[in-house]
């Protein structure tokens, strides 16, 4: 006699198989697990380049010609920095240098450094405008000095 | 005996872990998300590394945890910050675009009610918080979430500010200037990354929420 099925009496058995499926673990937490392992595994390439830096930085570069694009269409010459009252000033004003402090010329250190920083800032602004001729100080002590003060403290 | 089975799904909610097929996250969520992974990875290991060369605390990053080595000094980190910024950006309207016009940030994220907040959170430090419907987001998800996509808008606008502070000095301005603007980015940044270190630890803690996040349910 072959293997009897156990018929319950009032019982689907369409529904008990649904109903003890759902007991079940779901089969797709076994393949998240190995998914999981999987990547994990990927992580030990780490010693390997998957993006080498010759390809980095040239994807960098090419991004950031975009960006320069970019910043062209943003620059708009009539808006200029905005200026503050001299009341706003931070005293003693802050050192600005990317290199530290005691990498700066004499020239620039201290009260020079400050009257310097007003008188240039003021100077490029006016050279930036076409108003350039009629309000650009003559002084060629100053150009000296504010070529010194650009070039100095001036990052990339 | 089939409407039977009708009525036991129409009962049963997603909880059921075979059969009812429901999305919890729909693949543009998905999608989203993982790129913001990558995105924000990028802009923060570069970033500190942008802060280290002119740090506005006492204290700068261990450079062994910033990126921007493929090129000399700050250039690497500049680049990376500025290239990923893009995909911060593009990716963030997408998502908050998508969520607004598609009404899941306002099923998912409203209302946040304060008793409710006070109420879960206890719940959640003393482990008794549940998670067994990952579709309905609990009081202290809903601030989470919204709380780090607001701190995602204030980043990306004071990160615009400094960037371009002359261009858009407006901008600067409502940050209360450029050097104002800079504590602002520091704050939202450090803002996601405390956000960052309680979503991935209640990542790992609740797997199948990181499974729904790769697979969908």
């Amino acid at each position: 006699m072959p293997k009897a099925r156990k018929i319950i009496p009032g019982v689907d058995p369409k529904l008990l198989i649904k109903d003890a499926a759902k007991l079940l673990p779901d089969p797709s937490r076994r393949l998240f697990l190995r998914g999981a392992t999987s990547l994990g595994a990927i992580t030990f390439l780490t010693g390997c380049d998957i993006v080498d830096q010759d390809t980095a930085a040239k994807a960098l570069l090419t991004i950031s010609r975009f960006n320069d694009r970019v910043q062209a269409l943003i620059f708009n010459p009539n808006k200029l920095a905005p200026t503050y009252p001299e009341s706003a000033i931070t005293r003693p004003f802050p050192f600005n240098g990317y290199y530290p402090r005691s990498a700066a010329s004499s020239r620039t250190k201290s009260r020079g450094h400050l009257r310097s920083y007003m008188h240039c800032r003021r100077r490029s602004r006016l050279r930036g405008t076409s108003a350039s001729k009629a309000g650009a100080p003559s002084d060629r002590g100053l150009a000296r000095r504010c070529a010194t003060f650009l070039s100095a403290s001036a990052p990339t | 005996m089939s409407s039977e089975t009708a009525d036991a799904k129409s009962i049963d909610p997603p909880k059921v872990s075979s059969g009812a097929k429901v999305v919890i996250h729909p693949r543009w969520v998905r999608i989203t998300h993982w790129t913001n992974v990558v995105a924000m990875f990028v802009m923060v290991t570069s970033g500190w590394r942008i802060y280290n060369a002119s740090p506005l605390f006492e204290f700068t990053f261990p450079p062994e945890i910033t990126i921007g080595d493929a090129f000399d000094g700050l250039t690497g980190a500049l680049l990376w910050h500025f290239a990923a910024m893009w995909l911060l950006a593009v990716n963030g309207v997408i998502y908050v675009s998508l969520g607004i016009l598609s009404g899941r940030f306002r099923r998912k994220l409203l209302p946040i009610r304060p008793a409710e907040v006070v109420r879960d959170l206890r719940a959640a430090l003393t482990g008794k918080l549940s998670h067994d419907d990952l579709s309905v987001y609990n009081a202290v998800q809903r601030v989470l979430y919204a709380g780090v996509i607001l701190a995602g808008v204030v980043i990306v606008l004071s990160g615009v500010s400094i960037w371009k502070p002359v261009q858009f000095q407006e901008l600067a301005a409502a940050f209360g200037g450029y050097d104002a603007a800079r504590f602002v980015h520091f704050f939202a940044m450090a803002t996601i990354v405390g956000f960052l270190a309680i979503h991935v630890t209640l990542a790992i803690l609740v797997p199948k929420s990181l499974r729904a996040m790769l697979l969908g349910r």
